[in-house]
């Protein structure tokens, strides 16, 4: 399977190494994630970083809205914790990761950049599959939206496959 | 021991409150010196540590207080320098608000001693804001507290 917008006609596609990850686990497409893996692992955390910041919180603020929509942040938290609640990330941590996202004033600069990133690119397929689901066109559209705020803030995310 | 405080677990409360609260230098206590959570949980009524925090959160934030106003609280007092907590406490001082207020999803992956130390510490903070005669008496409503808590769970 190849990214929608990679045909002709596709304003937005996404083309770096993380958007392709992401997309691929947010539909569970294995032959995807193997032709990702096959161009060999992430260099750049860095930047990859900065996609995945850009992009959970434009799903957060899409889906969530307002910082007061303490309903709909306390449902998110609770299904991305039990996502991960093998791997240690306190259900605080999470939520504060998610109510940042939607502008609320909560401390997480002593989150580690790992812990963040799992929470959100976790964070994101939740968000992308919630219902309404996002169509492949949207999703693909959000990630590369996501890239260009990497970019404008001096991040260069590193190419994945087909991204010529 | 305050003769209307009826259990060791409220008084060892009102002596740490009191030396917490003592502003010459010379007498003033930190809270890693008294281990105060271990303290408290070692007397005869652990539970009336946390039904006090109740009564002193209902006291200063009202009894219903929404999620931002925790937050708001606890940003204040973390950046203040008023407390001993710091902004890397914030996240674990909220989460042991609203535990005490009946949240208990909000500690999972944190660990017993870790909330229980920065709660004890909101606790003193809390405190600090009200006169020893005060004090006394919410020590003693969280007595009752506690014992009827106790009798429902016995």
């Amino acid at each position: 399977m190849r990214l929608p917008g990679l045909g002709k006609g596709r304003s937005k596609r996404p083309v770096s190494y993380v958007s392709m990850q992401l997309f691929a686990n947010t539909r569970g497409d294995l032959e995807e994630r193997k032709l990702i893996r096959s161009h060999g692992s992430l260099k750049d955390f860095t930047s990859a970083v900065a996609v995945v910041d850009a992009a959970f919180e434009l799903l957060a603020r899409r889906r969530i809205q307002s910082a007061l929509n303490t309903h709909d942040i306390n449902q998110t938290a609770e299904r991305i914790f039990e996502y991960l609640k093998d791997r240690g990330v306190a259900f605080i941590d999470i939520e504060a990761i998610v109510r940042a996202a939607v502008g609320e004033d909560v401390h997480v600069a002593d989150i580690g950049i790992r812990e963040s990133y799992l929470v959100k690119s976790t964070g994101f397929i939740v968000f992308a599959n919630a219902n309404p689901r996002l169509s492949d066109n949207e999703l693909s559209a959000i990630l590369a939206d996501s890239e260009q705020i990497a970019i404008s803030k001096g991040f260069t995310p590193e190419a994945g496959p087909n991204s010529k | 021991m305050d003769p209307e405080v009826r259990t060791s677990t409220g008084a060892t409360l009102m002596a740490m409150i009191a030396a917490m609260n003592r502003t010459d230098s010379e007498h003033a206590v930190h809270a890693d010196e008294l281990h105060p959570w271990s303290a408290t949980q070692a007397g005869d009524h652990p539970l009336v540590a946390i039904t006090l925090y109740r009564r002193l959160l209902f006291a200063r934030l009202g009894e219903r207080v929404e999620l931002h106003e925790v937050t708001a609280y606890v940003n204040d007092l973390c950046r203040s320098g008023r407390s001993q907590l710091s902004m890397a406490d914030a996240r674990v001082a909220e989460a042991s608000i609203r535990w005490s207020l009946g949240n208990s999803r909000v500690v999972d992956g944190i660990s017993v001693e870790r909330i229980g130390d920065v709660g004890i510490q909101v606790l003193f903070d809390l405190a600090k804001e009200l006169e020893i005669t005060e004090i006394g008496h919410l020590v003693r409503l969280a007595e009752q507290d506690a014992f009827e808590l106790e009798d429902r769970m016995s």
